[in-house]
Formats: structure tokens, C-alpha cells, sequence
């Protein structure tokens, strides 16, 4: 960051000026200076048009799984026992799982290919952790939870739209 | 400073050490990264610039097995269908779900029984905004790309967009407190 005593350019989060030895730490707190920046930091993931739920058991056949997916025309499916999220079964999962195999998927269960313990989200967390969460953990979905329940799901997509949307390119 | 890891898990890392333990490159931050508006940026910014990954490519007459392996090799949603490298058809991970999956079709048919033909494209000189209007309109996550050509050069994903906003934005979407409603007033130990 820039001094702003001496104007002399230091590394971001050095708590005094390599310069001139003044105290930088009270710069270095972010505070949204207003358009998009605002809302990836004010804006929580309630914002965002979360996907409809498919909820199936991890006992439940693959078969049956793939079929609840096709017929709500979405991607992934969210495992849950006794009402609490234990995995995920996405695309990627039967790609790298079942495709191209001579599998019987109404014997293969959903625990068997399903993502266990799925990175997951709170309603109440801004725009900015969940892209965090998927440009460092290269994640395509991510559930939402509220005390380990399953209410919804945010898609990579949803999220490039909203920021779409407040980008100031969208009329 | 907190750095969040791949694992999710977040760790302090020490204010001397100059290098940033990221999954994801940051640019040293200067003050046209204040200036600069995100909407200047991706109407600017063209798709070549952004570090695409490999694609998986097959030639028209693969079975759909050989696009799964490539698929699965190149970490990658879909796999574009090319004849003497322009690009015919794209196979996804949607295509593989809706039209393979669970149905009586057998992996040693031809990839082009099930892939969409002619699919939506854009060129590598296209602006990283032309991707993302083309992906809500077409509720795409994959769009193909050709150079001038008309050759099958690449694909942008949904996936790389969000890694470029979190680039863009790095001091607010990479550097995150481990509880994320504290709001840091004070500098550590202070």
C-alpha cells in the first residue's frame, strides 16, 4: 500500500512504513468504496437465487438418484441422513466415477460414488466467501446449511450472474 | 493477514514472509486496481488472457468412452467434438448425465450420437463479458472456443470466470478472516 505520509509504496500488510516508520496498521482495515466491490462484501449468499434441492439418501441406489436429478433437470443431488447433510453427488462424481464403467448402478449406492463432507455455506455469508471457497477450492457447487441441514445450493453459475448483474455492463 | 487454503482450512502467516502461500496467483495490487472499474475490465479483458486449462478434444468419430477418458484426464467438464480440428459438437457433462447415464446406450458408440451439434462459440479474441452474457443466456457453464480460423482453440468455464473476479478482487475475495463476520478494526496484536 501507499504511505500516506511519505507516498512511498510498501508491500500490502506491512504494519509500518518501510519509509518513514509511520503506523500503517489503521490503513490496512478494507472498507467497500461503493459498485461491485460493496456488493461482494456487503451482499450475503441470500442474495444469490439458490438452485432447487434434490435430497436423496446415501443408502438410496444410484439409479434412483440419477433419475430424481434428470427429472428436476439440474446437475447434483445433496445426500442427507436423519436430515443432515453427509455428501454430495454431482456430475464430476458420476464422470469420474461411473462413466465408461460396466456398472449396475441399481445395485451401486449413492455412499459409494457420492463427495463426502462437501465444503458447505451459511445463508448469512457475504458474496466474497463463497467466491473464495470456489476459486481456491475449485468447487462448481456448494451447499448451504443451517445447523448442518441442507436449504439450498449455489451454483458457479448464480454466482458469475450476480456479479454480472452489479458489474455495471448489465441493462 | 489470513490466507484461506484448499483444504479450507485457514492459517496466520507471518507479515515478513513475502510470499503468498495461494492456490491462486495474486498481482501485486496497484492503484489502477481502485480506478479501473470491473465493467472496463471484462468488456476490455479478452478471453486469451485468462489462463485457460487444456482442452479435452476427440475427433468426431470417438466413442464416447475415449471423450470420458479426456474428460476425465483434462479435469473437465466437456470434451469438444472436432473434424480435422474445427469444431463440430461439444460433449458435456450434462449430455453424459441426460443421454447416457442410466440409459441403454453403450460407451463404444459414437460420441456423435449423443453430443450437441454445432454448439455456441466464441472466438479467443471475444471479451471475458461476451463469455458470461453467452453463459447466462444460453445457461451454459462450457463455451467452446476457435481462433480465426474456425479451429477449435479452447473452452472457458463458469469455473474460470469466478477464479478471475477472485483475482480481480483479490484483498476482498482471497484474504479472508477464519470467522467471516469478524471485521478486523485493530492490526494483530495491536
Amino acid at each position: 500500500m501507499i504511505c500516506p505520509y511519505c507516498g512511498h509504496n510498501n508491500l500490502d500488510g506491512l504494519d509500518t512504513c518501510e519509509e518513514c516508520v509511520h503506523d500503517l496498521s489503521l490503513f490496512d482495515v478494507l472498507t467497500p468504496t461503493g459498485g461491485l466491490q460493496t456488493h461482494l462484501m456487503e451482499d450475503t449468499i441470500g442474495h444469490i437465487p439458490y438452485d432447487r434441492l434434490v435430497l436423496v439418501s446415501p443408502t438410496d441406489s444410484v439409479a434412483h438418484a440419477v433419475s430424481r436429478i434428470k427429472s428436476i433437470g439440474i446437475g447434483q443431488a445433496v445426500v442427507v441422513e436423519e436430515g443432515k447433510l453427509v455428501g454430495i453427488l454431482t456430475e464430476r462424481d458420476l464422470l469420474n466415477k461411473v462413466a465408461g464403467r460396466e456398472l449396475d448402478l441399481k445395485k451401486l449406492l449413492v455412499s459409494d460414488v457420492m463427495t463426502r463432507r462437501p465444503e458447505t455455506i451459511g445463508e448469512r455469508d457475504a458474496l466474497r466467501v463463497i467466491i473464495n471457497k470456489m476459486a481456491v477450492g475449485e468447487y462448481r457447487h456448494v451447499p448451504i446449511v443451517r445447523d448442518g441441514r441442507p436449504i439450498g445450493i449455489v451454483s458457479a453459475k448464480a454466482v458469475a450472474n450476480h456479479i454480472l448483474k452489479y458489474s455495471g455492463l448489465d441493462f | 493477514m489470513w490466507i484461506s487454503t484448499a483444504s479450507g482450512n485457514e492459517r496466520c502467516f507471518n507479515r515478513q514472509t513475502r510470499s503468498l502461500p495461494l492456490a491462486v496467483p495474486i498481482r501485486k495490487l496497484c492503484r489502477e486496481d481502485f480506478t479501473m472499474s470491473i465493467a472496463d475490465k471484462l468488456s476490455e479483458v479478452k478471453i486469451r488472457r485468462l489462463p485457460l486449462r487444456q482442452p479435452a478434444m476427440v475427433e468426431r468419430n470417438a466413442s464416447i468412452r475415449e471423450a470420458v477418458e479426456a474428460m476425465k484426464t483434462r479435469r473437465l467438464g466437456c470434451a469438444l467434438v472436432c473434424e480435422q480440428g474445427r469444431l463440430v459438437g461439444l460433449f458435456t457433462e450434462r449430455d453424459l448425465l441426460n443421454k447416457v447415464i442410466g440409459e441403454p446406450v453403450n460407451y463404444s458408440a459414437s460420441v456423435e450420437q449423443v453430443m450437441t451439434a454445432d454448439p455456441a462459440h466464441l472466438s479467443l479474441d471475444d471479451s471475458v463479458y461476451a463469455a458470461m452474457r453467452l453463459m447466462r443466456e444460453g445457461d451454459y457453464r462450457n463455451v467452446p472456443l476457435v481462433d480465426g480460423q474456425g479451429v477449435a482453440a479452447g473452452v472457458v468455464t463458469v469455473r474460470d470466470l469466478v477464479s478471475y473476479f477472485a483475482e480481480h478482487f483479490p484483498k476482498e475475495a482471497l484474504n479472508l478472516p477464519p470467522d467471516h463476520d469478524q471485521l478486523m478494526r485493530h492490526a494483530e496484536g495491536a
